[in-house]
């Protein structure tokens, strides 16, 4: 099952197969995360923008600690929505309500809650370029196995990432072919890319 | 394999030894976002400065308030806001990868406070990565040009990968299982997100 292999024999050939098989396992992320990287430099409002929102209307218990961030997290669970809550957003209303707003990747919750457990759910909707970017920013949400999935996934491919980068070398290094050219981009782009660096940081 | 192997294989590897680095960094410094919790970033180094605004200055001058806000704050960094409250006081907002400037000026006596904040090295690294768009100036653009070319590459890498495995491996079966568990995975967490 190991790749075929015709560079030089000073190549391991555990060290192409573990590139190869590393590369396969971390491809779909890498291209998700290229088209995102991509997006979030050019910011194309068709891709990002959001939809209209929806409102919705539901009752639930009202928790013990209302306002609070585990008042928030009990009624987000009880209408089952996936999500962090900014503590920022959780604040109560001279009306007797209070609100919150769970977020996830492509869908914001605003949940507003009256004394009597009638809540108002305003869900904004991201295009499918916002909600790839957001799964791009995503952070670890210990709430859903489906997010921590995520985050676990992004983990193991920055391991995985700089694996191949070192086989990768590993690989150019026992080619007789490219020596030269793949010595200078080795050593000449990262100095380029160190020196723009060392300029916006000064 | 036919001719385009080579030459895929050929560009697989000349592109991963140019941006294998920048494509390293991201990764890492995309860890250091991921996982703020456990990598907290250090508070900025905060300096206060006051300087005057020349005499003859009106307040209606816009053009000439942005000329001195962008003056003061310096290369690298670019403007992330402009705000003048009822009395005529302008503040603007200017950020870089390494630093912050934040400027009040007060046309009416002429007083401006500038606030500068360095960033230590864990917000930087962030800084860095999600420093994005081509406006800001040349050295931004050229950031941001980088940032395409890595984009590009992450995504040829993962492309002419699979096309090199497919090409030179006799027995794909594991390879199969490993990639399509890859984008079954991704496509389907995409869909739960767009449906649920």
């Amino acid at each position: 099952m190991t790749p075929e292999t015709s560079v030089g024999r000073r190549l391991p050939r555990w060290m192409l197969t573990l590139h190869t098989y590393g590369g396969l396992l971390v491809s779909s992320y890498l291209v998700l995360y290229g088209v995102t990287s991509l997006l979030a430099n050019h910011r194309p409002n068709r891709l990002l923008d959001r939809l209209p929102p929806v409102e919705v209307m539901a009752v639930v218990t009202v928790p013990t600690d209302p306002a609070t961030p585990a008042g928030a997290r009990a009624v987000a669970d009880a209408l089952s929505l996936v999500g962090r809550i900014p503590e920022g957003q959780i604040r109560g209303n001279s009306d007797s309500t209070w609100q919150f707003t769970v977020a996830r990747p492509g869908r914001d919750v605003r949940v507003r809650i009256g004394p009597h457990g009638d809540a108002r759910l305003t869900s904004s909707r991201q295009r499918l370029g916002g909600l790839l970017l957001g799964l791009h920013n995503a952070q670890a949400e210990p709430s859903s196995v489906v997010l921590m999935s995520w985050w676990y996934f992004t983990g193991l491919t920055v391991i995985v990432l700089l694996i191949l980068a070192a086989t990768g070398v590993w690989v150019w290094a026992s080619h007789q072919r490219l020596r030269r050219a793949g010595g200078v981009l080795l050593v000449g782009v990262p100095l380029v890319v160190a020196a723009l660096a060392g300029w916006l940081l000064r | 394999m036919n001719r385009l192997g080579p030459l895929v294989r050929d560009l697989h590897l000349l592109a991963g030894l140019a941006l294998a680095l920048l494509v390293g960094f991201y990764a890492i410094s995309g860890a250091a976002i991921a996982y703020a919790r456990w990598i907290p970033a250090e508070p900025p180094a905060v300096s206060v400065a006051t300087m005057s605004l020349p005499r003859e200055l009106e307040a209606s001058d816009t053009a000439a308030m942005h000329r001195i806000a962008a003056a003061t704050a310096g290369a690298g960094v670019r403007r992330q806001s402009v705000e003048q409250a009822g009395d005529g006081r302008w503040r603007f907002r200017f950020v870089g990868p390494g630093r912050s400037v934040e400027m009040v000026a007060n046309p009416g006596t002429g007083a401006v406070q500038v606030t500068s904040g360095r960033f230590g090295p864990v917000r930087v690294l962030r800084m860095l990565h999600t420093t994005t768009g081509y406006d800001g100036g040349v050295g931004f653009a050229t950031w941001a040009l980088l940032q395409d070319l890595a984009s590009l590459a992450m995504i040829g890498f993962a492309l002419s990968g699979i096309y090199l495995w497919y090409r030179r491996t006799r027995d794909r079966r594991l390879g199969w299982i490993i990639l399509a568990g890859s984008w079954v995975y991704v496509a389907g967490l995409v869909a739960y997100l767009v449906l649920a």
